[in-house]
């Protein structure tokens, strides 16, 4: 286990290594002066000037590479452009609301998805199961900058029972949080019924049968408890776009979090924000894929040895 | 059930001896009624693109003041957005580019991830590893991330968010295509076309390339339904289409402002990229059942889009 942690660890270092470099070269293409555009076109030289000795940017790239790979490594991501505060620091901040989003859109997910996919596999070919799969399909169909608003009009607007923006109360988690895991609950349930599928159909749910286990238990107790792992496998792959669809669902609900910062620093051409926002995301992604991997060699040890 | 048994019962009458009534409605018994539905929806999407600027009812940039924000009535069905615009002329015309965008990008990352993955896969080595570290990095970019950097340094408007959008389109064919070239490449028929003498290039676009397109045409039907989400929520962001030019997905932005006063603004632009989305799934899904009957998840091609 221990070599196998290792080595999965040591592979994510090139990639990150990746990571940064692409990050970096973002805001050399930017076409003509990074400078001159985010200022605008009505800047005086001087002031253009002025940022770009303050951005680095005359100096060689070589340079300008290097001072960026090792400032990344001491978390230290440059200053915003509009905030005029250093971009960790602005991302500290924002980052627990959008974790908080993505987690209660994961348990979201799986409340409903397991369910569901339940029902449709125990069921298998009859009407629940076609509305279970129906409603799956139409789960991962429905955009979420549609299911935001349409939401918000139905259950916040016409009915007051959630608020339609702020995070003050834990009442206005639900809407975002469902707007952002309906599409991974959709997926997720029509995992869930497909593992269960080929789990039923294996000796050992026979044998729990023949020895006079209630159905119930055997769906639950067995077959559902193996078909898990693949099933929270993929919903752990999935987090980090949970964190980009939160960059959607946080610009309908005005929630305070990472992808908001983002788009707000898209909007005033902050680029040294951009780059810490984009590099944040991408490095949380990789690192909850790494744990993801590490949890399912963990829990199935064929993995590692394979 | 009695049409099979018939058929094997009397073995003399064969397909080409039935009448083309009996075939057609055979295969249309064999088609789900979802498929057809979707096929059919999909085709009057397609119409509606196509057909747009001679069946709107108004010119989509044409502004009627007075009627700003109205609801919908005989001379605007689906309502007047909050510049005075007619919804449904905007709506048809949002339809050119969400499938214009949809099969284009499609189009053009399955062409470049095809051929740069069979090449990968069948010349291995350096090639091979090159391309998977590259993969590696941008796989590194969850979902829409890649794309919104990318639309954000380079100017948000139309051609940039196509760019975008193929930046992160080709990687999920190049996979795919390399992983059918890896095995396919072991193959007699390659083995026998190169020691002919058949240069890589002509191995790749003659032998490998044909061989794997089953595969990619699945995941191309799927990818159009992404395409179409990424790009609508793209303009979303405001980081598609700039106005005034009309796109399903800043048409939602702009009705998300008028929810208290205008639902109809929100409830249109949504209902069409829903639709559209949920048709292109069906028939991906139906398709891929049918040319992989095996195949483990058929909604793979939505799992690198989905929590957009």
């Amino acid at each position: 286990m221990k070599s196998y942690l290792l080595r999965r660890a040591f592979l994510i270092l090139p990639i990150l290594w990746g990571v940064l470099t692409l990050v970096f070269s973002l805001i050399h293409l930017i076409p003509g002066d990074p400078a001159q555009t985010m200022l605008g076109e009505s800047a005086s030289p001087v002031d253009v000037a002025a940022l770009r000795q303050r951005l680095g940017l005359e100096r060689p790239l070589t340079e300008q590479y290097a001072r960026f790979l090792s400032g990344a490594l001491r978390a230290d991501l440059g200053e915003s452009f509009r905030y005029e505060e250093p971009v960790a620091a602005l991302i500290a901040e924002r980052l627990p609301a959008t974790f908080a989003l993505a987690v209660a859109a994961m348990a979201l997910a799986l409340a409903l998805a397991l369910p569901a996919g339940l029902i449709a596999a125990a069921d298998r070919g009859g009407p629940f199961d076609l509305g279970a799969r129906l409603a799956a399909l139409a789960g991962v169909s429905i955009p979420s900058i549609w299911l935001g608003p349409m939401l918000i009009l139905l259950l916040a607007i016409r009915r007051d029972w959630f608020p339609v923006s702020g995070w003050e109360s834990p009442g206005a988690l639900v809407l975002p949080a469902l707007t952002l895991g309906l599409g991974l609950s959709g997926l997720t349930a029509r995992m869930a019924r497909g593992g269960l599928l080929e789990e039923i159909g294996r000796g050992y749910v026979l044998a729990a049968r023949a020895r006079g286990a209630a159905p119930a238990r055997v769906w639950v107790g067995h077959a559902l408890r193996n078909a898990l792992i693949p099933v929270v496998t993929v919903v752990g792959l999935q987090f980090g776009s949970l964190l980009t669809g939160a960059v959607i669902t946080e610009t309908i609900f005005s929630w305070p979090g990472l992808g908001r910062l983002l788009v707000q620093a898209i909007q005033y051409r902050d680029y040294p924000l951009v780059q810490g926002c984009v590099l944040t995301i991408a490095a949380v992604y990789v690192t909850v894929n790494l744990l993801t991997d590490l949890a399912y060699g963990w829990a199935d040890p064929r993995i590692r040895f394979s | 059930m009695a049409g099979p048994i018939r058929a094997s019962a009397s073995p003399e009458s064969a397909p080409a001896a039935r009448p083309a009534g009996a075939r057609l409605r055979r295969a249309l018994r064999r088609a789900a009624l979802c498929e057809l539905g979707s096929a059919a929806a999909l085709c009057l999407f397609a119409l509606a693109a196509v057909l747009a600027p001679w069946i709107a009812p108004h010119a989509p940039q044409a502004q009627d003041l007075p009627a700003r924000l109205s609801g919908p009535s005989a001379v605007h069905p689906l309502g007047v957005d909050e510049l005075g615009r007619d919804q449904l002329s905007r709506l048809l015309m949002g339809a050119r580019v969400a499938i214009g965008m949809g099969l284009g990008v499609v189009i053009l990352s399955a062409a470049i991830g095809t051929a740069v993955g069979a090449w990968a896969g069948l010349r291995g080595g350096w090639w091979d590893e090159g391309l998977m570290r590259c993969i590696d990095v941008l796989v590194a970019f969850p979902g829409l991330l890649l794309a919104i950097a990318l639309v954000a340094v380079l100017g948000p408007d139309l051609r940039n968010t196509f760019l975008a959008l193929c930046a992160i389109g080709w990687v999920g064919y190049a996979r795919l295509s390399r992983a059918q070239a890896l095995s396919l490449r072991e193959r007699e028929f390659v083995g026998a076309a190169r020691a002919c003498g058949a240069s890589p290039l002509r191995v790749v676009a003659r032998h490998l390339i044909p061989n794997l397109l089953g595969p990619v045409l699945v995941q191309a039907t799927l990818g159009v339904g992404g395409v179409v989400v990424a790009e609508a929520s793209l303009s979303f962001l405001g980081l598609g289409v700039q106005p005034p030019a009309a796109s399903w997905g800043s048409m939602l932005r702009s009705g998300s402002q008028h929810l208290l006063d205008a639902p109809w603004l929100a409830l249109f632009p949504g209902l069409a990229i829903a639709a559209l989305v949920l048709s292109l799934n069906f028939l991906g899904d139906a398709l891929g059942a049918r040319l992989d009957p095996g195949r483990p998840n058929a909604s793979r091609g939505l799992a690198s889009w989905s929590g957009i």
